[in-house]
């Protein structure tokens, strides 16, 4: 029985060797390579004394050497922390540091940026390059993925890990301060894997796209389901990626047949990338996470791609995916935002109310998540995961361990689940309780804005003043008063933005959400500024 | 000064994180990661308002911002197709 993440590898690569694994436009990996080279990963690491109790951490553009860097520090018993490879040095070297690793797979170029940071890293062992330049000289050793000896099979004795040591560690962005590590183990992971290749029905004939950065959850299903099934996973190419008419074609030429990502690169691509006009016959599944997709385009995608099953998943981090909903066809006209469903099975995921206690039908309540998918806690903050995964709610006799998401989820009499907004996105202006989310959605439902975030910016008066940013779809500039009337036709006063501002795209952060601390920020500075 | 220095001074300031990288004519911006989905975004927006042209969806392919030699070339090639 499979009971760490890199088993999926090995047993594929024993009962169906010559089936491609990894296709990454101009490299691909057959199972049997994958195995091997991940097993030259794990022997070097293991020489190296890196082993269980250790983290590698993989701060590189994505390729087929982060995924066979991937399952090598799984099979030396280490975690891996893939770090975002466009994040500023001094970010990733906080990383690096926070965790500790013993290892790093990075290019030379990367180990020149990070440069003297690399000093304070006490623990650092070996450094693994991914390219063939020339490297800047550093006091531990440093060897090339390319030149990395073969194991044979006396070396191949791994540390017997367990399923509940950590796999790997993904660090997001935390709303203050500086970013935390989320710590899933082989169990955590692999429970969401099984549900998630089982609710998409993953074939060894798939291919399935990997769009989603390596540092973002998302990325996980992709993987690991394809390896799961003895499937194929393909890269999106960094070249390709940021072009919507190329990337999809690319889709059709590579007979993508399973995708996920965050809403907004679905949208790129019907606003900007032809999907009307291009037949993507393969394309079977689309899975959309990580943000509310507005039903608007929601339904054109849907009409581009007649023969797609639609799925949305939800769940922080945290829980990697705690509930689902397949979307219907045909969409319900009258329908404002698509639910998140209900909790996936073996995962109960409840909405509470302030006492903790779960709402009725028609109710509003914080989601709490109970499962096998629910992370081992944050790495070295041990108050920091004392808050979001509480004990004994429930005062039973048995340690029973529940995840607090932050996210406010409402209970519709039909039993799905629909996400109202964050927590922290709940503000309060006026002695108002205002959900930001909420205005969104409205914002989203007029015809010239392709893109909106509400943001609050505090003010001493009143709480909190509202902004709407926003992305006109067309070339023709909205008035103000025009969007005001259509908020105030819709929503209650108090819940109108004051200020209006319009922009040629949001920012992002990396993994590809709306930055609202950038935009909060931002419009702070610019309302303290002279008036 | 002229378009291409702008679109070298503003890729620099904008996209470049690294202090050591020094951008020109013809450094890779795409194969090397230093354009992203989201630096396309801020570049074609700056190249739009700069250059007083519109990009088409077919104009927004990776031959076309391979380099900023090769932005400078779509801008040509639209200015003088307008």
């Amino acid at each position: 029985m499979p009971y760490l993440l890199w088993h999926y590898v090995t047993d594929t690569a024993r009962s169906h060797p010559s089936r491609l694994a990894i296709d990454a436009g101009g490299r691909s990996l057959t199972y049997a390579e994958l195995d091997e080279l991940s097993d030259r990963v794990a022997l070097a690491l293991f020489t190296a004394g890196v082993g269980r109790d250790c983290r590698v951490g993989l701060f590189l553009p994505k390729s087929v050497d982060s995924i066979v860097a991937m399952v090598g520090s799984l099979k030396g018993g280490a975690a891996y922390v893939p770090i975002d490879p466009s994040a500023p040095a001094a970010r990733a070297a906080y990383i690096l540091r926070d965790c500790q690793v013993s290892a790093l797979v990075t290019t030379s170029g990367k180990l020149s940026q990070l440069g003297e940071s690399l000093g304070e890293l006490t623990s650092l062992r070996l450094v693994l390059l991914a390219d063939e330049a020339d490297a800047p000289i550093v006091r531990m050793p440093v060897m090339r993925l390319e030149e990395l000896e073969p194991a044979d099979a006396t070396d191949r004795l791994w540390p017997s890990a367990t399923e509940i040591d950590p796999a790997y560690l993904l660090y997001t962005s935390g709303s203050t301060g500086d970013p935390k590590g989320v710590i899933l183990s082989h169990r955590n992971a692999m429970s969401f894997v099984e549900w998630a290749a089982e609710c998409v029905g993953v074939r060894p004939e798939d291919r399935l796209s990997n769009h989603a950065p390596l540092h973002f959850d998302l990325s996980v299903f992709d993987i690991y389901a394809a390896f799961q099934a003895g499937a194929s996973l393909v890269l999106v190419p960094d070249r390709i990626a940021p072009f919507p008419v190329a990337l999809t074609k690319w889709i059709r030429d590579e007979r993508i047949s399973v995708w996920y990502s965050v809403p907004s690169a679905l949208i790129r691509l019907l606003l900007r990338g032809g999907l009307a006009e291009t037949e993507l016959y393969d394309l079977r599944t689309v899975i959309f996470a990580g943000e509310v997709f507005p039903v608007k385009y929601l339904r054109d995608v849907m009409d581009c791609l007649p023969r797609a099953e639609f799925l949305n998943w939800y769940g922080p981090t945290e829980t990697n995916v705690c509930t689902y909903y397949r979307v219907p066809r045909p969409l319900d006209q009258n329908i404002k935002s698509i639910p998140i469903g209900g909790p996936c099975e073996n995962t109960d995921a409840v909405p509470v109310d302030a006492d903790d206690l779960p709402v009725g039908p028609g109710e509003e309540g914080e989601l709490l998540v109970r499962g096998p998918t629910v992370m081992l806690g944050y790495w070295g903050l041990s108050k920091k995961t004392g808050e979001q995964l509480v004990e004994n709610l429930r005062q039973s006799a048995y340690r029973d361990v529940w995840y607090r998401t932050g996210d406010v989820v409402r209970r519709e009499e039909t039993g799905d689940y629909t996400f109202v907004g964050r927590r922290d996105h709940m503000v309060k202006s006026r002695g108002y309780r205002i959900e930001l989310g909420e205005i969104e959605t409205v914002l989203y439902q007029h015809d010239s804005i392709s893109e909106a975030a509400v943001v609050a910016i505090p003010d001493d008066e009143i709480g909190v003043r509202l902004a709407a940013v926003l992305v006109s779809s067309e070339d023709k500039t909205i008035e103000d008063g025009e969007i005001r009337a259509f908020c105030a036709a819709r929503l209650p006063r108090y819940m109108i933005p004051e200020a209006y501002v319009f922009r040629a795209a949001l920012p992002r952060t990396s993994t590809g959400k709306t930055d609202r601390t950038a935009l909060v920020s931002e419009l702070t500075r610019q309302a303290a500024g002279p008036h | 000064m002229s378009l291409t220095d702008e679109l070298i001074q503003f890729i620099q300031e904008t996209l470049v994180d690294d202090p050591g990288v020094t951008v020109d004519e013809e450094s890779r911006l795409i194969d090397t990661g230093l354009v992203d989905s989201m630096g396309l975004e801020q570049v074609i927006h700056f190249v739009e308002r700069r250059a007083g042209v519109r990009l088409s969806d077919d104009d927004v392919v990776p031959e076309n911002f391979q380099t900023v030699a090769a932005i400078e070339g779509l801008v040509e090639r639209l200015r003088g197709g307008a």
